[in-house]
């Protein structure tokens, strides 16, 4: 059974490695449109991906180790999660006490990266790592806290035995979840809270010193986070079953991201200290909802 | 007590020195000694007119001295005065003006540059204009100055940032802040400049700007080289965005100047192009500050809009943007506006309004947008008339100013225009501002169709008298953008100075800069809709050779 899942595990990391930057081609193709405009083929994101995998990464005089070991840690991080997380197959290399172990690994890979943006020294990346740094806060604190939810509502720390949690139908989980959809669109940083790399105002932000190869794999891990996000939110929903896995995943997977995409089209760039007051308010809710949880609803 | 009528007016100013009045223009020459600073502070802040720009002119040849014209714009009387103050070529030092009307800082550090009189008392009085390896004591706008002269090369290095106009100073490598660069490339600014921001954690503290990095001194290749005629071209070329204001101020000038009647039709479809011009700019504007505030598919829907515009431009004049139609004394022939084409740009103007109001008061109350634009980057009152501040960036301050409705040229004489003004100071009112004059335009475009009368298209322009002066003055989407001309021999100018309405706008920006967040900079900068093509004087430049192609006299259409 063991090899079995490590099989199942692998192939799920392959289909999410694969996946990520195709939905990002979806992505660019159906933003063209709603801007009325024609778009890129939806290979774009892999032929850039491809074209900057082929470049040299550029010197500009950094300390190398911390600048660029921190983009392959949170490479390798997300690498792990797509291990354990099913997508297309409904197994992986579940352990007890994964779930802890989705959100740290989760949270940490975005902080190596910030952290290589930040040693740059250049000042357009420290403020754009910092900008980026707290808004995680403040959201990973409410993805904690569906986390607790999840595990008080399925009574388990392991990933296969709460999912789905909808075989639960408790008010608690139903507005859990809804709150996880809003915090899954914020991490993907997604417009208006996509502050760290604002290109009109930070010319890049945190990814600024970096190019080539580097530069290829933030914006590989970019388009994986997300999709693990959206994987771990549907998870939550459907029954673990081959047929739902391999049927309806990757539709909700693709749709949920094009509602996404969508909403971010209607949407300008908050500023900073906005975007945190409205993740406060999730976080305040989300300790509403946990008491809910434990008075038994 | 304000004087009530030119007479009054002329008699009150008196007590400064000598005013004599010819036409607009109102000369005063002889200042009294230790007059100059209440004579500054009558006319800016007492009489509610406002200091336009400064000119310096080497009169040498004419009548022995150096000039220094300070030009005020009193509206209520209809009148330009100009401050004259001659310098002795021996020892050219003149007062300054700076510390009574702060928008004289850099038109004075400009003379300064180029002509070599020094302002005394100017609370900065470093170089401006020229780079750091100019050799000192060269003034390149002095008549002996040949335009084709070759200095020797330097190895200065130039420093980005010298001075700011700002009135608080912060040491520049202290701990507490950090320098943020933007500029000269940044993905926010569209043309090289360079602001230098300090900021604590996300607060700005302090700015500081440097500009002129592209001056290129079209003035002085007027001055050597151009006929009259050859001149709107260049002018034209001032900016990429409102050339043809540029192009019409110029006109205007000579006009005025030579004294040229210019025929109704022609007045008539300047305006019509102007307003088209100035659709064009808004339409352009509002697509960057959307993408300045994240908003894409804002940037999208507006810059679809305005190559509709464009299309409607390339069809009446045979050129998107560089529309060519003017020469001193009305509009070439070629660029009559038929029957068939009122039709047309009726039409086409119909279908943009239509689209226009389906998206864009939408986009406009958009809590998004309010949240970044309302009670940001604020301009009070007061600051607006220390600086000068023109056009919209004026009117959203509460300074209700327009050149069309105050100083009417071309066809706005013979209609109503719509001049919207708002009080609150910030990025939203100057969205508003310029949001209502696009409206306004498009209303105003279809209403100068409906007059436009069957007269010629141009005056007879075969002489153009000598030391003559003249000042062209059009609102530019920008703002007043005025022209000044002195004649000269030759078919050629003496002196001519255009000042772009960024050069007075562009003094406020750290004003406003100071005490925002980081992440609101660039749309606080946008939100002048900065020009600082217009502001540094670009032209041409072979950019495959890397060359820079001389202008030839004769090497450009010269002809009706």
């Amino acid at each position: 059974m063991v090899w079995l899942n490590t099989l199942y595990g692998v192939l799920n990391a392959c289909f999410i490695l694969l996946v990520g930057p195709l939905i990002d081609g979806v992505e660019r193709r159906i933003r063209a449109r709603l801007q009325n405009r024609r778009g890129p083929s939806i290979l774009q994101t892999w032929y850039d991906l491809v074209k900057l995998f082929r470049k040299r990464a550029a010197r500009t005089g950094v300390p190398l180790t911390l600048f660029r070991l921190s983009v392959y840690t949170g490479f390798a991080y997300l690498l792990i999660v797509s291990l354990f997380i099913p997508s297309i197959l409904c197994g992986g290399m579940g352990f007890f006490g994964d779930l802890i172990l989705f959100i740290y690994l989760l949270s940490s890979s975005k902080v190596f990266v910030l952290i290589g943006g930040y040693s740059s020294g250049n000042p357009y990346a420290s403020i754009g790592s910092t900008r980026e740094v707290s808004l995680s806060m403040a959201s990973e604190l409410v993805l904690a806290e569906i986390i607790a939810l999840i595990a008080l509502s399925r009574n388990s720390l392991l990933l296969n035995s709460v999912f789905p949690v909808t075989a639960v139908l408790r008010p608690s989980v139903l507005i859990g979840l809804g709150i996880l959809g809003i915090i899954t669109y914020i991490e993907h940083s997604r417009l208006p809270f996509e502050i760290g790399e604002a290109e009109p105002e930070l010319a890049g932000g945190y990814t600024i010193e970096y190019a080539g190869r580097d530069l290829g794999f933030i914006l590989w891990s970019n388009t994986i986070r997300r999709a693990l996000l959206t994987t771990f939110l549907i998870d939550l929903i459907i029954p673990l079953d081959v047929f739902y896995h391999l049927v309806i995943y990757p539709v909700l997977l693709f749709s949920i991201m094009i509602v996404f995409t969508a909403i971010e089209t209607a949407c300008g760039r908050l500023r900073i200290d906005i975007s945190l007051k409205h993740v406060k308010k999730l976080s305040y809710v989300m300790w509403g909802v946990i008491l809910l949880a434990l008075i038994g609803y | 007590m304000r004087p009530r009528n030119k007479c009054e007016l002329m008699t009150n100013l008196r007590r400064f020195g000598e005013p004599r009045l010819r036409g607009k223009y109102l000369f005063i020459s002889r200042i009294k000694s230790g007059r100059l600073k209440d004579l500054v502070d009558y006319l800016h802040w007492r009489l509610g007119g406002y200091y336009s720009t400064s000119i310096g002119v080497d009169e040498r040849p004419l009548d022995g001295y150096f000039h220094v014209y300070h030009v005020f714009v009193l509206e209520k009387y209809g009148v330009y005065v100009l401050v004259d103050l001659p310098a002795n070529p021996g020892h050219p030092v003149v007062e300054s003006i700076t510390p009574i009307v702060p928008a004289a800082n850099w038109a004075e550090r400009e003379i300064m540059d180029f002509i070599g009189i020094k302002f005394r008392a100017h609370p900065e009085p470093h170089r401006l204009i020229l780079p750091d390896d100019w050799p000192d004591n060269v003034y390149p706008l002095r008549k002996d100055f040949p335009y084709d002269e070759k200095l020797p090369t330097s190895d200065k290095i130039a420093k980005l940032v010298r001075e700011s106009p700002s009135d608080t100073w912060i040491a520049e490598d202290s701990e507490d802040h950090t320098a943020i660069p933007v500029g000269p490339y940044h993905p926010a600014l569209h043309e090289p400049e360079y602001f230098e921001l300090f900021v604590e954690g996300e607060k700005i503290v302090d700015a500081r700007y440097k500009g002129f990095m592209v001056h290129r001194g079209i003035e002085k290749i007027a001055e050597s080289r151009l006929t009259y005629n050859q001149v709107p071209f260049i002018a034209e070329r001032i900016c990429g965005i409102c050339g043809f204001t540029h192009s019409t101020a110029y006109c205007q000038a000579v006009e005025e100047a030579a004294r040229i009647d210019v025929p109704e039709r022609a007045e008539y479809i300047r305006s019509i192009l102007l307003e088209i011009e100035r659709i064009h700019s808004h339409f352009l504007w509002m697509g960057v500050a959307f993408h300045l505030l994240g908003y894409d598919t804002g940037f999208m829907i507006m810059w679809r809009l305005r190559e509709s515009i464009m299309d409607l431009a390339e069809k009446l004049t045979g050129s998107r943007k560089m529309y060519g139609a003017n020469i001193v004394g009305g509009i070439r022939d070629k660029w009559d506006i038929k029957e068939e084409k009122v039709a047309l740009i009726n039409d086409t103007l119909g279908k943009i309004r239509e689209e226009y109001l389906k998206y864009v008061p939408k986009i406009i109350s958009m809590e998004e947008i309010k949240k970044r634009t309302r009670g940001v980057g604020i301009l009070s009152r007061s600051d607006a008339r220390k600086y000068s501040v023109l056009g919209p960036h004026a009117r959203a301050s509460g300074i209700n100013t327009d050149v069309r409705r105050y100083r009417p040229y071309a066809a706005y004489k013979y209609v109503d225009v719509e001049i919207p003004v708002e009080d609150d100071g910030d990025i939203y009112a100057r969205i508003i501002i310029r949001h209502e004059e696009i409206i306004a335009s498009i209303d105003l475009i279809h209403r100068l169709l409906d007059n436009i009368p069957r007269t010629h298209l141009h005056a007879d322009t075969d002489y153009i008298p000598e030391r003559r002066y003249g000042i062209g003055c059009t609102e530019a989407p920008r703002g007043e953008d005025l022209h000044f001309v002195i004649t000269g021999k030759d078919n050629k100018l003496y002196r001519w100075r255009p000042r772009a309405p960024t050069y007075n706008n562009l003094l406020s920006v750290p004003t406003m800069l100071r005490g925002e967040h980081l992440a609101d900079a660039p749309i606080i900068i946008a939100s002048i809709d900065p020009c600082f093509s217009c502001t540094d004087h670009i032209v041409v430049v072979d950019l495959r050779s890397g060359r820079r192609r001389p202008l030839r006299t004769g090497g450009l259409v010269g002809g009706r």
